[in-house]
Formats: C-alpha cells, structure tokens, sequence
C-alpha cells in the first residue's frame, strides 16, 4: 500500500505542477485565434474546460459503478469508489460548471442555454455530486445511508436520458437558443491548438490518475479506522 | 472503596444554602394538566431523584426547572450565587442564568458537532474554559476519546448518550461554585459500566455541594438520591427519603471561569455547523442561481422599448424586480438552522442554555449575512450586465445599499420560519403563507434599484427617492422581524 | 472585449479547484495516518 500511496502522490504532484505550467501556457503563450470570435482570447479556456467535461464524464461513469456494485453486491471496495468518484465528480464538474457558462457569456452572450444537453446535464449531474459528497459528510455512516446514497447514484445515472429528452424538447419551443458546439470545434483547428489541447488533456489524466489512487486510498484508511474505533467503543470504560 | 452511607440529611438540609425555588407551578401540555400547585425546592449538595410512570409529569418538572415550559401560574428562580434570579414565570418573563448542566431524554445534540466540541460547548456557555487536556482525560475516563474528532453523528447511540449525559454533567464539574444538574432518564441507553460511573460522579458532584436532579426510573440512579419525589396518579408529589448510596468518583478540578457571551457561544456554534455542513448556503443559493438564469433567458426575450421615458420607467422596474428577486428568494428560503435545532431537540438544549433572548439569537443565527450581497452583484452582471455604461457604473457603486436591506429582510423571514417550527407539527404548516408581509420591503428595494437605474443615487430622505425606499424596505422588515421575536414569548 | 480577464477567472477557478482537491487529500491522508498510528499503538500498549 505504501508504494499504492507513493505513486499517487508523484502522480498528483506532478500532474499538478505541469497542469499549472500547462495554464500558464495556455493564458500566456498559446496561440491567438483568428478573427471570427466576439472574445477570441476567452477561447484559452478551452484547454482546461474540455479536459475537465471529460474527466467529470469519467468521474460519472465510476460513480455509477460504485453505486451498482454497492447497491446489488453491498461491496466495500464498490463504497470506496462510490466516494472518490462523488468528489472528484464535484470537483471536476464544478470546474466545467463555472468555465463554461463564463466563457459563454462573454463569446456568446448567454450564460446558460437550457436547451444545450451537454451543459444541463453537466449541471445536473454535478448538483447530484455535491448532494452526495454533503450527504456522506453529514449523515452516519451505515448500511441503510448507503443504500440510499447508492440509489440516489443510480437517479443520477437516469438523469441523463431525462435531461437529453427535455433540452431536446426546450430547444424545439425555443430554436433561437442556442449555443454552437464550438466549444469543442475541431473543424478548422489549429495544429499548435490540437497539440495544446492534447498535451492538456493528457496531463489532467496523470493527474486524475493521481487523485483516483490518493482518494481510494484515503477512503481505505477512513474505513479501516472505524473498524478499529468500532472495537474500541465495545471496551469497557 | 467501601459504600458511602449519607446519614439523614435532615438537618443539613435545613441549614443548606437554596440553589433553586419552585413555587405553584401550574403547567399544561395541551390540554391536559400536567403539573398542579407544585412546590419544589432543591439545596445544596442534594440529589433528588423524580421517579413515576410515563407521562407522570417527571420530564415537565424537570423542563420546567430549565425554563422550558410556559406556566399558567408559579415561577422557578435560582440562588446560586446569592442573589436569587427568576427563571421563568407565569407572565412569560425569563431570565438569564449562569449556567447549568442540562441533559434530555433525546441527547439535546444537532450531529454536526464533534464529540470534543459538544463538552466545548456545554462548558463555555456556563462560562468556564477547560484545557484541551483535561477534556481528553475526562474523555477518557467515559470511553470516548478516540471518538473525540468525530461528528455525533457517526457515533452508536450508546456512545451519544454517553456524550448527553457528559455535556450535562461537565460544567458543574468543572466549576467551583456550587450549581444545578438537571438530567432526564440519563442512564437510559448506558451500557453497564457507563452507568457505574454516572452514578460515582453523582455522588462526587454532590459532594462538591452540587444540586442534581434526576428523571429516572432506573434502580441504581434512584438509589444513589439522597430524596425521592414521587409522581401519583391525580398529579401530587410525595417526598421520601433516599438511601444515598454510590461510590464516589475523583473529579477534575475546576477550571477558569469568564463571562461568556451567550450570544457570541450560540453564533459560533451556529458558524460551525455551516461550515462544516454548508446546506444552508447551497439550500439558498441554489434556487437563487435557478432564478437568476431564467430571469436572463426571459430577459433575453422581452424586447423592452426604449423609446418613451414611460417605457423606459416600465422597463427599469422590471429589471430591477428581476435583479432583486434572486437575492430575495436567498432571504426568505427557510433557514437549516432550524432543521439543525429540531434534531434530537438541540434547539431546546440551546433554548435553556440562552434564556431569555433565544428567539431573537435564533433569527439572527438563522439569517443570511454572507449571501445577499455577492448574490445581488452576480444577479446584476448575469441580468442587466449589458446595459449602458454610467447606469451600469452608478448601480454598481450602490447596489449594497438595497442588498443591506436584504439582509434584514432574511432576519425577519428567519424569525417568522422559527415561529412556525414552534408547531408541534410544524412540518405540516403552511409557514409560506407568513412570509408574504415581506413582498412589501421587495417592493421598496425595486423602486430604489429602479430610481437609482433612471436617475442615480441621491441621499434625501422624502418619498420616491432610493434611500427612503431603502429605510423603508428595512425598517418594515425589522419590524415584522420584532413582532415575531417577541410575541410568542407567551 | 478580448475575453482574457474571463480567461484569468476560469483558470483561477479550475487551478483552484484542482489544487484545493489535492491539499484536502494529502491533509486528510496524514491524519488518518495519524490517528490509526495513534490508536495502534494505545491499543497494543494495553495488550501488554
């Protein structure tokens, strides 16, 4: 275990160091797109805004699994997954939460379109994570919780088609709302933007990695002392 | 250690300094009659156990010597210290007192709080500090030290109760001058040896000349009073006496005492709890972004002319009841501080412990103070962000003015959702229905955001101008707030 | 309007994120670490 832990905390250090060096870059040096753009230097958001609806896409998916391997087989592993993946779904979807609609309202004038799926969903996904992330904070931690929680994972999980069936509908009512997918707009991309894009995605992954190995384990630690305090609470005075 | 006999407390009791009075207590749950011309007087050094069947009226005694419970006639007053000081009577008065050790047949406990901090607590609104050492040993001694990071929560009820039974205990404990202990049923839920203590500590508290008081139906708490009450069926109570029996425990030495601020101990408390389960900032926050968003998808369709000034007039007010709206709905949302001082009747615990002023301390610890403002400035930039630049300007340099006024909005709407949760069920209450009286201090705040948009800030005070708007909006919400602190006090 | 003020705020809330994330997981880690070594070695003292 302890080289389990050593190996998150270069992953997580290094991801960290590089994706600040990787910011700065994108600020700072990348390229300047070309004409076309009500705010052409809001784009370096990009660079972290994708990566980021990425990973909380993966954050979502692990959360699931947790959620269906705690709900059918009551699997400790399945809870500790459960976790890590709530929070950094939080985190990560907190992050393309706020980028995106700061970056929209500038290039497209509009916060929010509640007709864009992708956007809704990230929304509502991510309200999901910060209730279960809360949730485990503040309620005991016992069998009955975690059911709940579980299922609660799974509602998540079925708000996805929900929410693509009615943005969809929304935009049908309101087909001057929309935001176009040039947020992530491959179509005519600069070489030196993709590379960018890539190495930035890339990095976030180590990082991701990082944080995957360091929360399992910490949660793995959180579960090993309530074993020990449980035996503890049965000594005498 | 061999077992104590007391010998008859006769005549020490009658030479004994009186730490608490009751006299004619007339009290009623609902409908029923529970407590009838009681007397009740408690001295120094005594240990009185109240025992009876459910429902006899032992728990109404015992909250009522905290100043619980309204009273049709009689008053409970304490002497510690000398001076004799009134508790409640039956004209609604109550009074502040110094500081006592309380626990409640539920623990009195909302589950945010860690262990440490729960003893931290009960000590420090009795005024006394104790170093984190001492906490750790008595902790210790009662089992919990490996739990004294954890919330409350996690822990069995066994272990909570222990914590319950601790926090009552612990500020006579750690006290020098002589004070009351009110615990109900504490031993309800101990484990064997927890009880065994509870019982050595009885006797050493008493020995330091502190008054307990016991709700019990348990044979070993009755057998370690030195008097037991009795409650019969028509309502009396016979006094007999008890075998005083119990080992007697060592006790921490008593710790330095400072002038606690009542208030000060409640907000922090009420700080805390947020900040380690923030769903009061989310629970308002939350429905205040939904708003904002769809007010900047309708604005966006509304096509607002601005040809004639009347329009322009029409047009400001609606963009000014949009931008508020939001930071209003922040204001209004029921507080979690509620739901936080209905589990497991904490907000009861805190009630005795704050005296006189609670309701008022509730509202303010239940309003938001943090929220209105940046909530007010992101509705602005999200909703209105595209209008012209001097109007802009001028309401950015203004707009705190009303979200002040919000604020007091939020404490009156606080203070209104506490009078609801009064209710035995408040949960099936319409409390909603109350919080319409604020519309008019929203109102008050549009025309002053929607002057300030048309004409600018000015600082006279006649009517139409922003600043009376707002003084208006303010004092409105003050006032309601006063009327709901104050009238159901009784 | 270039955006890049924008831009500032976005990195400094994602960087922000990402670092808070990882400061609360090392923190967490060491006083899990902490109280385990802690309670292993009360709980081996009174065995002995």
């Amino acid at each position: 275990m302890g080289s389990r832990e050593s190996l998150g905390t270069i992953l997580t250090i290094s991801g960290l160091s590089i994706a600040s060096m990787t910011a700065l870059y994108a600020l700072f040096e990348a390229p300047s797109v070309s004409g076309g753009w009500e705010a052409p230097e809001a784009y370096r958001i990009l660079y972290f805004h994708a990566p980021f609806a990425w990973l909380s896409f993966i954050s979502f998916t692990l959360l699931f699994i947790g959620s269906i391997m705690w709900y059918t087989k009551r699997s400790e592993k399945g809870w500790i997954w459960f976790q890590t993946a709530s929070d950094l779904g939080l985190i990560f979807g907190l992050g393309v939460i706020t980028s995106g609609p700061i970056w929209g309202s500038v290039e497209w004038g509009t916060p929010w379109d509640w007709g864009d799926l992708r956007l809704n969903t990230f929304g509502l996904l991510t309200a999901v994570a910060m209730f279960l992330v809360l949730s485990r904070r503040s309620q005991p931690d016992t069998s009955a919780t975690r059911d709940t929680l579980s299922s609660v994972g799974l509602f998540g999980f079925a708000l996805v088609p929900i929410s693509a069936l009615a943005t969809t509908w929304y935009q049908k009512r309101h087909p001057e709302v929309l935001i176009t997918g040039s947020e992530d707009g491959s179509a005519g991309m600069d070489d030196e933007i993709r590379i960018v894009l890539i190495l930035s995605f890339l990095i976030l992954n180590i990082l991701f990695a990082g944080f995957v190995i360091l929360s399992n384990h910490r949660y793995l630690l959180a579960s090993k002392l309530e074993i020990l305090k449980s035996e503890l609470d049965e000594g005498l005075i | 250690m061999e077992l104590l006999k007391r010998a008859s407390l006769v005549g020490v009791v009658m030479s004994a300094r009186r730490l608490l009075s009751a006299r004619g207590l007339n009290v009623s749950r609902g409908t029923r009659i529970v407590l009838s011309g009681i007397d009740f007087n408690l001295v120094e050094g005594e240990i009185v156990a109240l025992i009876g069947e459910n429902g006899s009226g032992k728990s109404t005694l015992l909250e009522t010597l905290a100043g619980l419970h309204p009273m049709s006639s009689g008053y409970v007053k304490r002497h510690d210290l000398g001076e004799p000081k009134l508790i409640r009577d039956s004209e609604g008065s109550r009074g502040n007192i110094a500081g006592f050790g309380l626990t409640l047949q539920s623990d009195g406990i909302c589950g945010e709080e860690t262990v440490k901090e729960r003893i931290d607590s009960a000590l420090k609104i009795s005024g006394v500090i104790a170093s984190d050492d001492d906490i750790e040993s008595i902790l210790s001694q009662w089992g919990l030290e490996h739990r004294a990071k954890d919330n409350v929560s996690q822990l069995s009820d066994g272990l909570r109760r222990r914590v319950a039974v601790l926090a009552g205990l612990m500020p006579a404990a750690m006290q020098s001058e002589p004070t009351v202990v009110l615990l109900d049923e504490p031993s309800e839920g101990l484990d064997k040896a927890s009880r065994d203590l509870l019982a050595t500590w009885l006797r050493a508290l008493s020995l330091r000349g502190n008054s307990i008081v016991i709700a019990t139906h348990d044979s070993q708490m009755i057998s370690v009073a030195d008097r037991l009450l009795s409650f019969d069926s028509n309502g009396s109570l016979n006094s007999s006496q008890g075998e005083s029996l119990g080992e007697i425990s060592i006790l921490p030495s008593p710790a330095k005492k400072f002038d606690a601020s009542r208030f000060f101990e409640f907000i922090n408390w009420s700080w805390r709890m947020e900040k380690r389960n923030p769903i009061d900032t989310v629970g308002r926050a939350t429905p205040a972004l939904v708003a904002m968003l769809l007010a900047f998808t309708l604005v966006g369709q509304i096509d607002i002319p601005q040809t004639s000034s009347l329009s322009t007039h029409v047009g400001n007010d609606l963009i000014a009841g949009l931008v508020l709206a939001p930071a209003f709905i922040t204001a209004i949302v029921a507080p979690a501080l509620i739901k936080r001082l209905a589990e497991e009747r904490a907000g009861d615990w805190w009630r005795a412990m704050t005296g006189a002023n609670s309701r008022a301390m509730f509202s303010i610890g239940g309003a938001s103070f943090i929220l209105p403002i940046p909530i007010m400035y992101l509705s602005w930039f999200v909703i209105a962000g595209d209008i012209d630049s001097s109007t802009n300007d001028e309401v950015l340099k203004w707009l705190w003015l009303p979200a002040l006024s919000v604020i007091d909005i939020s404490a009156a709407a606080a203070a209104l959702h506490l009078m609801v949760s009064d209710l035995n069920r408040s949960s099936a209450a319409a409390g909603s229905l109350l919080l319409l009286v604020l519309i008019w201090p929203f109102l008050e705040l549009t025309s002053a955001l929607s002057t300030i948009m048309e004409s600018g800030m000015t600082f006279e005070l006649s009517i139409g101008e922003p600043l009376s708007d707002i003084l208006i909006s303010s004092f409105s919400a003050i006032l309601v707030w006063g009327v709901a602190v104050i009238i159901p006090e009784d | 309007m270039t955006g890049i003020m924008e831009a500032y705020v976005a990195y400094s809330i994602m960087l922000g994120l990402l670092f808070y994330h990882a400061k609360t997981l090392f923190s967490e880690i060491k006083s899990l670490e902490l109280e385990l070594e802690e309670l292993d070695s009360s709980s081996s003292k009174e065995e002995d």
